[in-house]
C-alpha cells in the first residue's frame, strides 16, 4: 500500500464537487471535525444504535473462547420445496455451517409406522437441494431491504425505503384500493406450506375473496381424480411392501419430493415387488423399474379404461369389495365394453399385447398399487384421466391396506374463527362455480386471464407471496401483461425475480431456516413437525409473517366482534396446536424429540368403520355429483384439446429433478453445478430425421412463443415427444440464474424456459393449470 | 503528516485528530448504511457548499440500484471481495468469520440476534471508529491491514465506475483514499 497512487484530474473534481476543496486528509478530517455534531443529527453518520460495539460481558468471553467452534443443533425442516423433510441444522456463532436431516421426522425415512420404528435408526435422508439449502440462506443476490419503484413499471428503478415506510405504503395502498373498488379487487397468492392459514385469515378480514395458492400450479388434478373416486385427495403409496406398482407419470426416484420415496421403494424392490412405469419420457424411476411403458403425452386415461376393460372382461376383480365398498360398477363396466387394448393403442401407441399383459399382471398380484402424479396430471383431460386409473385399485381391492394406496391419517392445528360477512362479490376465478370440484387453492389461470379481460371485475391490486408469477403460470407473455394492467403491485421474494421486477414495492424474503411453521406430514400417520429459526434473518428487518402481521395492525383489520391477528405468528401457530387434536403449545412440541409430534399408528381398512369420504360413502365409479353439475359421471376418455398438428408436428412436456423447485432454486451454484445447462430432450431418431445433431442450436416455436434452445438426443424419450425441464430460462433473479455457470451453451445460457409456449389455460374439472401440453416445431438455428 | 512542535501539543492535536478519524469512520459507514435521506442531501450541500448537481431522487435510485437491487455485485460485504479466487462469493463467508473472531479478540461483541453480518462495510467502519475511541493503535493497524485495506479499495473502484451520480463517485472516493490515507499515517506510527 506504499506505491504513489495518481489520483486523475476528473478524480480530484469529483472530491471538489463533493467536499468543497481538494482532497487532502487533513482537509478531510477537518472537514469530519466541522460536521460531526450537525452530521449526527442530520442521520448522516453510523451512531451505533444497536450498540454493536459494546464490551463483551465476562459470560460472553467465556462462551466465546470454550465454545468456539461448538455451536448448536436446531431441529427444523426444509422448505428448498413443499417436501419439507426433516432437518437439524448445526449453528456456530450465529452461523449455519451444516444441515443433516432429523432421524425424529419420519418425512426422509418411511410412510407407514412400522417401518418408520425398523429403519428409523439409519436416520433420515436429505436430497441435492435440503443438502444446498446453506447456500441459499447465504446467497449473495438475496433482497435484503424493502424497495419502492421509481420509475414506469418494470424499468428497473427503485429506491430503497425503510421498512416502516414500506408498511406505511403497502397499508395505505391496500386500504384505499379497498375504498375505490372493493376488497374483491386485491388478489392475494402464496406458495404452500407458508403460513398460509393466516394470510387466508388477513384476506378475510379484508373482505376480498381472491386468496389463492400453488397448489392448482402442481397437482390439483390428482387430488380431485383421488376424492371424486374414494374421497381422498391425496392418497400415499406403501411402496415398502407392495409386490406390484403400476405408476402413471411420476418420477419419485428422480424428481423427489418425500426424501422417503426413494428408501421405501427400494425396500419394497428388495423384499421382490415389481414396478411398471407408463411415461413418455425413461426417467430415472423409470431405470429402477422392471418395465417402460412409453405413452404418447395425455393419453394414459385410455390405457387405464383398457386395463379396466381386461380386467372386468376376465372378471378379475374383487367382487365382495365392489358389492361392499363401490357404487356405479355396473355403469363402469358398460363404459369400458368397448375399450379393448386395440382402440388404446390407437390413442396411446401402448401395443394392445402390452395392455393386456399388464392387467394380468396387475390383477393377479396383491397387494398392488396404482398411481399417478403430475405427468398425466397437467393435461386437459387429467381430472378423468386420473379418475380412470385411480378406479383400477377401486376393481381390485387395493385401497388403504399393507402394500396399497393409503389414506393418511393427521392431526394438524384448529385455525381460530373469524366472524366476517361473506364477501358481496363472488371470487374472481370461478371456484366453486365455474369449477364446482375445484382445490380451495383456486385456479391461478383464472385469475390471471381476469386481470387481461376485467371480466367479471376489474383487479386493481396483487399482493405475490413467495411466487414468481410471471414464470409459474402457463402463457409467459400473459403473465407480463396482467401484472402490468395492475395498479398496485406487492412482491414479497428471496430473489429479485422476474416477478418482482414488475413490482410497485418489493419485500425481501425470509428463508426457510429464518422462520417459523407447522408442518403437518405427508405420511400415513399424524405426524407434525415444527419449523424455527435456526439464525436470525440475514435481511435484519422483518419476517413475511412478521410483516403481514404488523400490517393487519396498522390497517386495524377486525372482525365483526373486534377480533384481530395475534401479535405474533409464534402465538398463532400455538393457539393452532394448542386447540387442535394435537392439544400442546408450541413451546410444548419444541421441547418433543426433534421437534416432531408422532400421534399414532398407521391403521388400515378405516373405510369399513368409517366408509369413504364421497357423497355416498363408497368408491364411486359413477359420480352423481358430477352428473349434478353438468359434468361426465364417468371417466371417459376425452382426447387432449392441444395436440400436435401438422405445422407443430411435436408433443412438448416438461420434466423436473431433484437438484431444482419450479424456478426457486436456479441462482443456487451448488444446485446448478449439477447441470447448468438445459437441453431440449429429443429421442435420437427423430433428430436424425430432421437432420439434428447432439447440442445443435435451434428455435423452437409453438403458436404462444418462439425461443433459443439447444437440443441433447436420446433413445429415453417416446419419437413423438420433446422435453424440457421445468425452472430454466431465467432473464431475472440472478447472474447465476441467468446461465452465467453455463460454460457449454452460449446460444442459451440460461437454458430454455417451457411455460412460454402454452396456451395458457386450465383444465375444465380440477381448474389445474395445464404445464405440458402443446404442439411445437423446431427450426434449426 | 506535517510536523509539530511540542509534546502537549502534539498529543492534543493527536487527540483532535483521533476524534477527527472516528468521525471519518462514522460518517463514511453512514454513508453505506443508510437510505440517503433529504436531511443528508440538503445537509450536505449546505454544509460544504458543494456542487452536486445530482437531484436527491437521483441518489436513491442509485444507492438502491448498487447496493440494494442484486445482481449489480456491489454488495458492501467483506466476504464477497475478500476470498480466495476459488472461494465463490457468499455471505458469511470465510472473511465474515475471521472479522468476527476480530471483533471477539477485542473484547466486542456482536449479539447474534441482530442478524447483523459483521462484515457489512458500515459496522467495519464503524469498529474501526470504535477501536480509535479506545485508543488501541495496534488493533487499528491490524484491522487496516487484514480487514479494510483487503477490500475496501477495491469496492469503492467499483462504486465508482457503477455510480450514476457525483455524489457516490465522490463517496466512494472519499472513502478508497480515506482508507489509503489511514494506512499511511498509521504506518509512520511505529509502536
Amino acid at each position: 500500500m506504499s506505491e504513489k497512487r495518481i489520483i486523475t484530474e476528473e478524480e480530484k473534481s469529483v472530491f471538489e464537487k463533493v467536499t468543497g476543496k481538494e482532497f487532502t486528509r487533513r482537509s478531510f478530517l477537518k472537514w469530519t471535525s466541522a460536521l460531526a455534531g450537525a452530521a449526527i443529527a442530520s442521520g448522516l453518520i453510523w451512531d451505533d444504535k444497536l450498540g454493536l460495539f459494546r464490551e463483551a460481558s465476562a459470560q460472553e468471553r467465556l462462551e466465546g473462547s470454550l465454545f468456539a467452534g461448538k455451536g448448536k443443533w436446531i431441529y427444523t425442516t426444509c422448505q428448498m420445496c413443499g417436501g419439507t423433510s426433516g432437518i437439524k441444522v448445526h449453528v456456530v456463532d450465529g452461523r449455519v455451517v451444516k444441515i443433516e436431516p432429523n432421524e425424529y421426522n419420519p418425512i426422509g425415512v418411511a410412510n407407514i409406522s412400522t417401518d418408520y420404528a425398523e429403519k428409523k435408526a439409519l436416520g433420515g435422508r436429505m436430497c441435492p437441494k435440503g443438502n444446498s439449502g446453506t447456500r441459499a440462506l447465504y446467497d449473495p443476490d438475496r433482497l435484503k431491504k424493502p424497495m419502492k419503484r421509481v420509475g414506469p413499471r418494470g424499468s428497473g428503478k427503485w429506491k430503497a425505503i425503510s421498512w416502516k415506510e414500506a408498511l406505511d405504503d403497502v397499508a395505505k395502498n391496500l386500504l384505499e384500493i379497498r375504498k375505490k373498488y372493493g376488497p374483491e379487487a386485491l388478489f392475494w397468492t402464496t406458495e404452500d406450506s407458508s403460513f398460509t392459514d393466516m394470510q387466508g385469515d388477513f384476506n378475510l378480514l379484508y373482505g376480498s375473496p381472491n386468496y389463492s395458492q400453488h397448489s392448482n400450479l402442481c397437482d390439483v388434478a390428482r387430488k380431485a381424480s383421488f376424492k371424486l373416486v374414494m374421497g381422498d385427495e391425496r392418497p400415499l403409496p406403501d411402496f415398502a411392501n407392495t409386490k406390484y406398482a403400476l405408476v402413471f407419470g411420476w418420477n419419485f426416484l428422480g424428481a423427489t419430493k418425500w426424501s422417503h420415496l426413494p428408501g421405501i421403494y427400494n425396500w419394497g424392490r428388495a423384499k421382490g415387488a415389481k414396478m411398471v412405469v407408463v411415461d413418455p419420457s425413461y426417467s430415472q424411476t423409470t431405470a429402477k423399474a422392471d418395465e417402460w411403458i412409453p405413452i404418447r403425452p395425455g393419453t394414459d386415461g385410455a390405457f387405464a379404461l383398457a386395463l379396466g376393460h381386461e380386467i372386468v372382461r376376465n372378471r378379475w376383480y374383487d367382487e365382495e369389495f365392489i358389492k361392499n365398498y363401490t357404487v356405479g360398477f355396473d355403469k363402469y363396466a358398460e363404459l369400458v365394453r368397448d375399450k379393448t387394448p386395440e382402440w388404446a393403442e390407437r390413442i396411446t401407441s401402448v401395443p394392445a399385447e402390452t395392455t393386456r399383459r399388464i392387467a394380468k399382471e396387475l390383477a393377479a398380484t396383491k397387494p398392488a398399487i396404482v398411481d399417478v402424479w403430475s405427468g398425466p396430471g397437467h393435461h386437459t383431460n387429467a381430472t378423468d384421466g386420473g379418475r380412470a386409473i385411480a378406479m383400477l385399485p377401486a376393481l381390485l381391492g387395493q385401497y388403504d391396506k399393507p402394500g396399497t394406496m393409503m389414506i393418511r391419517q393427521a392431526m394438524g392445528g384448529k385455525r381460530r374463527a373469524f366472524n366476517v360477512d361473506k364477501p358481496k362479490s363472488p371470487r374472481i376465478d370461478g371456484l366453486g362455480t365455474k369449477y364446482p370440484f375445484a382445490h380451495p387453492s383456486g385456479i391461478l389461470v383464472e385469475t390471471r386471464d381476469a386481470m387481461l379481460s376485467g371480466k367479471p371485475y376489474q383487479l386493481r391490486a396483487a399482493v405475490l407471496m413467495f411466487h414468481n408469477f410471471v414464470m409459474a403460470i402457463p402463457n409467459t407473455r400473459k403473465n407480463i401483461e396482467a401484472l402490468k394492467k395492475l395498479e398496485y403491485v406487492v412482491v414479497f421474494d428471496t430473489m429479485m425475480s422476474e416477478t418482482a421486477e414488475l413490482a410497485d414495492i418489493v419485500i425481501p424474503g425470509s428463508h426457510y431456516l429464518e422462520r417459523w411453521e407447522v408442518n403437518v406430514n405427508w405420511v400415513t400417520f399424524p405426524a407434525t413437525a415444527i419449523r424455527q429459526p435456526a439464525v436470525k434473518s440475514v435481511i435484519n428487518g422483518m419476517t413475511e409473517q412478521e410483516f403481514i402481521l404488523a400490517l393487519a395492525r396498522k390497517m386495524g383489520l377486525k372482525d365483526k366482534d373486534g377480533k384481530t391477528l395475534p401479535d405474533t405468528y409464534p402465538e398463532y401457530i400455538s393457539d393452532q396446536l394448542k386447540n387442535g387434536p394435537i392439544g400442546k403449545t408450541l413451546d410444548e412440541m419444541l421441547a418433543l424429540p426433534g421437534a416432531v409430534f408422532i400421534g399414532g399408528e398407521t391403521h388400515y381398512e378405516k373405510y369399513k368403520k368409517n366408509g369413504f369420504a364421497t357423497p355416498s360413502k363408497k368408491i364411486e365409479f359413477y359420480s352423481e355429483q358430477m352428473a349434478k353439475k353438468g359434468l361426465n359421471p364417468l371417466p371417459d376418455y376425452v382426447e387432449p384439446i392441444y395436440k400436435p398438428t401438422a405445422e407443430f408436428p411435436l408433443y412438448l412436456v416438461n420434466f423436473k429433478q431433484s437438484e431444482h423447485t419450479h424456478s426457486r432454486t436456479f441462482n443456487n451454484n451448488w444446485l446448478m453445478e449439477m447441470k447448468s445447462d438445459n437441453p431440449l430432450i429429443i429421442n435420437s431418431a427423430t433428430a436424425a430425421n430432421l437432420g439434428l445433431k447432439d447440442g445443435d442450436a435451434i428455435w423452437l416455436e409453438s403458436p404462444y412463443a418462439r425461443a433459443k434452445a439447444t437440443v441433447q438426443t436420446t433413445e429415453r424419450i417416446h419419437p413423438e415427444v420433446v422435453s424440457l425441464q421445468h425452472g430454466y430460462g431465467h432473464w431475472a433473479f440472478g447472474k447465476i440464474a441467468r446461465g452465467s455457470l453455463n460454460k457449454i451453451n452460449r446460444w442459451s445460457p440460461a437454458g430454455t424456459a417451457d411455460g412460454q409456449f402454452l396456451a395458457g389455460v386450465a383444465e375444465k374439472t380440477s381448474g389445474m393449470a395445464v404445464h405440458k401440453e402443446i404442439g411445437i416445431r423446431i427450426i434449426k438455428a | 503528516m506535517d510536523g509539530y512542535k511540542g509534546e502537549d501539543k502534539e498529543d492534543m492535536m493527536e487527540s483532535t485528530e483521533n476524534t477527527a478519524r472516528a468521525r471519518a469512520y462514522e460518517i463514511l459507514a453512514g454513508f453505506f448504511s443508510n437510505e440517503p435521506t433529504r436531511e443528508m442531501f440538503d445537509f450536505l450541500n449546505e454544509a460544504i457548499s458543494c456542487s452536486i448537481e445530482d437531484t436527491i431522487e437521483g441518489i436513491e435510485v442509485d444507492f438502491a440500484t448498487m447496493f440494494i437491487v442484486p445482481g449489480n455485485g456491489l454488495q458492501p460485504f467483506e466476504s464477497l471481495y475478500n476470498r480466495a479466487p476459488d472461494e465463490e462469493p457468499s455471505l458469511w463467508g470465510k472473511a465474515t468469520k475471521d472479522v468476527a473472531g476480530f471483533y471477539r479478540a477485542y473484547g466486542v461483541h456482536i449479539d447474534e440476534s441482530t442478524g447483523i453480518l459483521p462484515d457489512h462495510i458500515s459496522v467495519e467502519l464503524g469498529f474501526m471508529g470504535h477501536l480509535i475511541e479506545r485508543e488501541d493503535n495496534n488493533a487499528q493497524r491490524r484491522f487496516l491491514e487484514e480487514h479494510l485495506l483487503k477490500w475496501i479499495p477495491e469496492f469503492c473502484d467499483r462504486v465508482y465506475s457503477k455510480a450514476n451520480t457525483d455524489f457516490y463517485k465522490g463517496v466512494s472516493k472519499l472513502t478508497k483514499e480515506f482508507i489509503l490515507s489511514e494506512y499511511e499515517a498509521i504506518k509512520g506510527e511505529a509502536r
